[in-house]
């Protein structure tokens, strides 16, 4: 009887390390981005550099509980960043690189937005690891077809997020700093006379 | 005393995982197809209704480990319709009145996270392409998505949720990239 009882303590340390060992995974990209406007767009077409590197780079941050979350911020925030393109020139591309000459000759593209995300999050809750509040800064060195860097723009978001929201969307206060940082960057861009 | 976080994580564990309901996550688009395809001189094209949209069909039904995973809004048929009214929306080549017109019916849908260390993703659709109301493809595409699992319900699951874009993202880069296609939308 007792040598049952010394295996349930190592059996159940091992099922709450494996509850509790992994981050968490959750989806931080934008609940909406900015209203394209037709009538109102600057003529001129624009790039952004984003690598499939990029796109696979998982983060890892503190969520609730003593807990982690792990996201993907470029491959999530690649919508933030080109609808707030889209919301101010005609036509935007992804290339893969600020150097990569042909493609920016090919696409005709007047600017190119090399984008720098950093993100945190947090929870105050011991019990729930989903993280009630998160932050996105994105820093875009902007360089011309030649290379020349011309301007930065920086765009910040915050999202909270608190539990009754966040049961069905574990993400929902990334996303909605996701949402917030699209709009700061269109603004951001739309504010810079060297970007018209 | 550590029985108390104990028993609150196991607790936690069956609150997210037992009888919850989760949403897929909004689709983002593979971007580089869809800069691929402007330069592809893409004719106006309509999109009709996919099918089936009825809520029970088994194809608009995913649960991950008991929990059932739900489109945003409509059903699953409706999600890849929409996802791919956004992309020509994007390409600025969606009408409603074009003579191209795009219509689909999902065959396979799931997302798996039985196995404890890799989940998978299996999505097929049958793709009708036609002109002035005379088919000029019909076909069916396909993609598969693999990912890590974990035994432990409080992660396969969000990486359940979590995958469901990238699968239709996956879908839709197999067919923007086959020359078939884009030859029955080219103007």
């Amino acid at each position: 009887m007792q040598s049952l009882v010394l295996w349930r303590l190592p059996l159940a340390t091992a099922l709450l390390a494996l509850l509790t060992a992994c981050a968490h995974p959750i989806g931080i990209g934008p609940i909406e981005t900015p209203v394209r406007n037709e009538a109102g767009l600057h003529p001129k077409k624009v790039a952004y550099v984003m690598t499939d590197a990029d796109r696979a780079k998982e983060v890892t941050t503190p969520g609730g509980g003593g807990d982690k979350v792990s996201y993907f911020p470029y491959r999530d925030l690649e919508k933030s960043i080109r609808d707030a393109l889209r919301a101010v020139y005609s036509d935007v591309f992804v290339i893969k690189s600020s150097n990569d000459t042909e493609a920016i000759k090919t696409f005709g593209v007047s600017y190119v937005f090399s984008p720098e995300i950093t993100t945190t999050s947090a929870s105050p809750s011991p019990f729930t690891w989903p993280p009630t509040k998160f932050g996105i800064d994105l820093t875009c060195n902007v360089t011309d077809p030649e290379g020349k860097l011309l301007t930065q723009v920086r765009a910040q978001g915050n999202g909270a997020a608190e539990y009754g929201e966040f049961m069905k969307d574990f993400g929902l206060s990334g996303r909605r700093a996701a949402t917030q940082v699209s709009e700061q960057l269109k603004q951001a861009v739309m504010a810079n006379p060297q970007l018209k | 005393m550590r029985l108390i976080p104990a028993v609150l994580a196991l607790c936690a564990v069956s609150a997210l995982s037992g009888c919850a309901s989760f949403v897929a996550p909004a689709y983002s688009p593979d971007y580089p197809s869809l800069d691929r395809l402007k330069t592809s001189s893409i004719d106006k094209v309509a999109v009709g209704s996919f099918q089936p949209r009825a809520a029970e069909a088994p194809v608009n039904r995913i649960t991950l480990r008991g929990a059932a995973l739900a489109p945003p809004t409509g059903s699953f048929a409706e999600y890849l319709e929409n996802a791919i009214r956004s992309d020509l929306t994007e390409l600025r080549v969606l009408d409603a009145n074009a003579s191209t017109r795009i219509d689909g019916t999902l065959l396979k849908n799931d997302i798996d996270i039985s196995g404890f260390s890799v989940g998978e993703g299996t999505i097929e659709v049958k793709l009708i392409v036609s002109k002035r109301g005379a088919p000029v493809l019909d076909k069916v595409y396909a993609a598969k998505t693999r990912f890590d699992s974990s035994f432990a319900g409080n992660v396969a699951i969000p990486r359940g949720q979590a995958e469901y874009p990238n699968l239709v993202r996956a879908l839709l880069q197999t067919i923007y990239a086959d020359p078939a296609f884009i030859a029955a939308v080219r103007k």
